[in-house]
């Protein structure tokens, strides 16, 4: 014990300085701390919370698991239900496995364009096309686009359907847009019979091309000289995409022209006398690449033989004339070729098509006028089996108005025989 | 009131008051005691003094007047509430002493004393401040039966241990028997099981838990 001495605070008897407790008047001289036992009441709430919260993750996991479920993405999903897994995939091209979520068009400010958005379903573990199988858990399929209001020019897209010149895709919708069209975005919604949704997107921008338009005020093209030499130049300075127009004077020109290097498209005039831009020999049109070449208000004179325009490249002819060809208008190789309000007399075949490509541009080949000639039609081999149109055209005096030697679906019940 | 190998137990009374005091005088560690000065629970004795000399400990502690559940378990049985309150009580005396870093180490029906409605947890001489870079405890100390397989040796013991203790008194209080010879039936059974795991890890990890539990 220590030397040192304290008083007690009750009875102030002499105590040693470290004693806890006074022997004389019995009292506890130590402060004392009282140790209560925490509550566990917050143990309990958070018990019940945590139960509470795992509850509520239980129930929300077996709702998800049996209500139905929404896939939404860009170019492409995967789904799996009772019978496997499948890639549903979008794309613009002809390629069953590639998605293409965004696409960038090229256009020119008031060209029409139409584009394939084409759904493909694939089996993921045997990558077999799987899409009529697939349709028949399929409730509904729509299309929509999704664009700004004040689109200047807004896209438009036909319904889903199976379309034959896309045999392997499940279903296509048809995208039609202009160069300003303002970017948007296509919708499919896949409705499952179980109640699913899928809904696969698609951006679509389009950049506009630039064009060139060339007349006879600052270029000469009064003769075919000046016009073959200016669609070569042409074809050396301009590169693609840009779209290049020449605006021709009514004149007639003698020898044949190639258009070869790029798509150059070619606008007739009418002088006052009533003359029309005039073509007596044989135009070929053949650029291996590009988009279609258009010709318009143009005509074509022949002397009996040879082919008015002969195309192995896309092309278009509205509202011109083939008059006295052996062929008018030929279209060969792998390409589609359109005739739209035009005129063929006297020709041994009026429109010869014989490609053997997949693409299509355009099924109408409406408002033609076929005149005495031996074959006005010659479907010897059509890209694809989309039917032809030829709803408003007429038929007059010709040896044999269609000869569909390839059995090519024709829609006719709105042409005139006779 | 008891003389032993470890010590002996004196009831003094003070000339003046009457009052009743334990007087405590034994060898060895007390270290528990000392700290137990600076604390009060109803549910432990008041520990009013305790000095040292030559080896020797006097410690001057609360006189706690009843019966001891070791006396009351001759004669009869606890019900399952009955239990569980004195086992809550227990559980409180045994929080204080695990917050103060104590471990009792001989929680029996010997050392627990019903006063009135109370259950007071007494004799600490066992107890030990708690030091975990301790591999193992250096005697073995507490009572066959009632002491948890790490104070024979086999790790060392920590609050732990005197949750397997609750779990052999709460299941004798219950049944009368140790539970490797009969379990207690029902919930009961299942906590006195987790208390007496033999890999201390495997019981409940604190007094509060095993309060939870109850």
């Amino acid at each position: 014990m220590s030397e040192k001495r304290s008083a007690c605070p009750y009875c102030g008897a002499s105590l040693p300085a470290e004693a806890a407790f006074c022997p004389h008047c019995i009292h506890s001289i130590r402060s004392r701390q009282a140790l209560k036992v925490p509550s566990h009441l917050w143990r309990k709430i958070l018990k019940w919370a945590v139960g509470a919260v795992v509850l509520a993750a239980v129930a929300l996991g077996l709702y998800l698991y049996v209500a139905p479920a929404t896939y939404d993405a860009y170019g492409e999903v995967t789904y799996t239900d009772a019978d496997g897994t499948y890639q549903l995939l979008l794309t613009f091209r002809n390629e069953r496995f590639t998605p293409q979520p965004e696409i960038t068009e090229q256009a020119e400010q008031d060209g029409e364009y139409r584009m394939p958005s084409r759904l493909f379903i694939n089996h993921v573990d045997t990558g077999a096309n799987a899409g009529q199988m697939f349709l028949q858990k399929v409730d509904t399929v729509s299309a929509e686009i999704r664009q700004p209001a004040d689109s200047p020019s807004p896209m438009v897209c036909s319904q889903p359907e199976y379309r034959d010149f896309s045999p392997e895709a499940a279903q296509v919708s048809l995208v039609d847009f202009t160069g300003r069209s303002a970017p948007a975005e296509l919708v499919w919604t896949i409705r499952m019979e179980n109640g699913d949704t899928i809904r696969l997107r698609q951006k679509i921008a389009v950049e506009q091309i630039r064009t060139y338009d060339y007349g006879p005020e600052d270029y000469p093209m009064s003769t075919m000289e000046d016009l073959q030499a200016l669609v070569d130049r042409i074809s050396q300075e301009i590169p693609l995409p840009a779209v290049v127009n020449l605006h021709l004077p009514a004149v007639t020109y003698t020898g044949s022209l190639t258009i070869d290097g790029r798509p150059i498209n070619l606008y007739g005039s009418v002088d006052a006398m009533g003359n029309r831009t005039t073509f007596t020999d044989t135009v070929r049109v053949g650029p291996k690449e590009g988009p279609i070449t258009y010709f318009y208000d143009l005509d074509f004179a022949g002397g009996g033989t040879g082919v008015g325009v002969s195309a192995s490249a896309r092309f278009w002819a509205e509202n011109c004339t083939f008059t006295r060809w052996k062929t008018g208008v030929l279209g060969y190789g792998d390409v589609w070729v359109n005739v739209i309000g035009c005129r063929f007399a006297e020709n041994g075949t009026g429109f010869h098509f014989n490609s053997s490509g997949s693409y299509v541009t355009h099924s109408l080949f409406n408002d033609n006028t076929f005149v005495e000639n031996d074959t006005a039609v010659l479907l010897e081999e059509v890209p694809s089996d989309e039917p032809l149109n030829f709803q408003g055209c007429r038929f007059t005096d010709n040896g044999v108005d269609i000869d569909n030697r390839c059995g090519q679906p024709v829609e006719i019940s709105q042409a005139i025989f006779e | 009131m008891k003389e032993g190998t470890r010590g002996s137990v004196w009831l003094i009374r003070h000339k003046a008051t009457g009052q009743r005091f334990i007087l405590h005088r034994f060898a060895g560690n007390a270290e528990v005691y000392r700290k137990l000065l600076d604390y009060t629970c109803p549910y432990l004795p008041t520990v009013y003094e305790v000095a040292e000399k030559d080896g020797e400990n006097l410690v001057l502690e609360e006189f706690i007047e009843g019966d001891t559940l070791g006396f009351l378990l001759q004669d009869t049985l606890f019900s399952t509430e009955e239990t569980r309150k004195i086992a809550t009580q227990v559980y409180r005396a045994l929080w204080v002493l695990h917050s103060i870093g104590a471990v009792h180490r001989d929680v029996k029906p010997e050392n627990i004393i019903l006063r009135g409605s109370e259950a007071v947890l007494i004799d600490f001489d066992a107890a030990r401040i708690h030091k975990p870079e301790h591999e193992n405890d250096t005697q073995i100390l507490g009572t066959t039966g009632f002491a948890a397989p790490e104070q024979y040796g086999l790790s060392q013991s920590d609050i732990r241990t005197d949750i397997y203790a609750m779990g052999i008194l709460i299941n004798v209080m219950l049944t009368g028997e140790h539970p490797s010879r009969k379990l207690a039936e029902g919930k009961m059974g299942r906590i006195v099981d987790r208390c007496t795991h033999v890999n201390p890890q495997r019981r409940y990890k604190n007094v509060l838990r095993l309060m939870e539990a109850l």
